[in-house]
């Protein structure tokens, strides 16, 4: 099946898009490696982005954003309707030098590298709830790359903070990092995020996102905080916490580091910024029994 | 099977990092990590330098101090371990 069969009705390139925008509505969002610029958007879809980011959420001054997106409008009938009853959904990327494509439901995009990180998302989506997830696929994706551009790894991970510090506890889907956020909140930590946090170098940090799982939203008194350990979370039947061999984490790291360790023109990257978080943090495995008690074990060692 | 055993390298989707003595290997097309201990390591690094395993036995001996029969045993074994899981691919002859 070509790129974007599964979305597209039919084939469309770079060229064939439309450069028509959605609106005169433009916007920044200022997390990691950004702010990120987004122009074109219509008024309803500045208004679920404002709402949905908030604090972070700021009308634009000036052209200085990093990363700069535009919205574009194409027509409900280039996409395909799609049964999603029992239906996993992944998104078509196709990976280029220069840039790289999405197709998925409801939208086509393109992000370049090359001056700067640019991209462009075609939608037919106003309404709050399907824009809302073309949108959040988009942004991941591309604070992703941006991340990575400014050093660092966005990680499928966990992140507690105690006491100025934070442990990042990674690990397969499955492994546990909502439940143990879930126990970390309740005896007193400050959860980043369950799901996806930003590490970044000089000196390394792991970064709050609005990206969180299953435990949702929860309040921190700081957006960043030093790293105290790496934690490969695996579930079994006693807490310990073990060491962990450097090409063992190297190779964790890189399956939780999404969308960029399937990339094959800028892995070399990743690798490079996992390598040197390797060299700035100890990283171990968590054994985790599903239950509060790995909290101490984290306190101990810090 | 040719009795000459050919240099290799890694195949276009293959990415390798060593780390301390360690090293993984990722293979991008299948979306698999491998980790691999400090022989298997050095194995696929002498690989990547183009060395075909008749040198890498030598090299290894020396550096390990290992009986050269031994290790053109299990050298010969993990190249072709490593060709089917699609790491290495033979060098093509220009």
């Amino acid at each position: 099946m070509a790129f974007g069969d599964a979305y597209l009705t039919y084939s469309l390139t770079g060229g064939d898009l439309p450069a028509e925008l959605w609106g005169s509505e433009t916007l920044a969002i200022n997390l990691a490696g950004g702010p990120y610029r987004f122009s074109g958007l219509a008024p309803v879809q500045a208004g679920w982005v404002q709402a949905r980011f908030q604090s972070l959420c700021d009308a634009i001054s000036g052209a200085s954003a990093p990363v700069f997106t535009t919205i574009h409008r194409l027509s409900e009938s280039a996409f395909r309707e799609i049964d999603t009853r029992g239906w996993e959904y992944t998104f078509d990327r196709n990976y280029y030098p220069g840039c790289l494509r999405l197709a998925g439901w409801g939208f086509v995009a393109e992000i370049r590298f090359e001056p700067g990180l640019r991209g462009r998302l075609w939608t037919c989506r106003t309404d709050s709830e399907r824009f809302a997830g073309v949108f959040e696929n988009f942004f991941r994706i591309l604070v992703a790359y941006r991340v990575m551009q400014s050093g660092g790894v966005l990680l499928h991970s966990a992140a507690f903070a105690r006491d100025g510090q934070a442990q990042v506890v990674f690990g397969r889907s499955g492994a546990g990092k909502s439940t143990s956020s879930r126990f970390a909140l309740n005896a007193g930590w400050e959860v980043l995020s369950d799901d996806m946090n930003a590490l970044l170098p000089d000196p390394w940090q792991v970064e709050k996102l609005p990206f969180a799982g299953d435990l949702g939203q929860t309040p921190s008194r700081s957006r960043t905080y030093p790293i105290a350990g790496l934690r490969w979370l695996q579930q079994a039947a006693t807490h310990a916490v073990r060491p962990m061999p450097g090409a063992l984490a190297l190779a964790r790291l890189l399956v939780c580091a999404p969308v960029v360790n399937e990339d094959p023109f800028r892995v070399d990257g990743l690798l490079h910024n996992l390598t040197n978080l390797l060299g700035h943090a100890s990283a171990e495995t968590l054994d985790f029994a599903r239950d509060p008690g790995f909290l101490s074990l984290l306190e101990t060692d810090r | 099977m040719s009795a000459i055993s050919p240099p290799f390298r890694l195949c276009a989707d293959i990415r390798y990092r060593q780390i301390a003595d360690e090293g993984i290997v990722l293979r991008q097309q299948a979306g698999e990590v491998l980790v691999l201990n400090e022989v298997g390591a050095r194995v696929v690094a002498l690989l990547d330098e183009g060395l075909a395993p008749p040198g890498i036995v030598a090299r290894l001996a020396a550096e390990f101090d290992a009986d050269p029969g031994r290790l053109a045993i299990d050298v010969a074994g993990f190249v072709a371990e490593l060709r089917a899981a699609g790491v290495i691919e033979e060098e093509a002859c220009s």
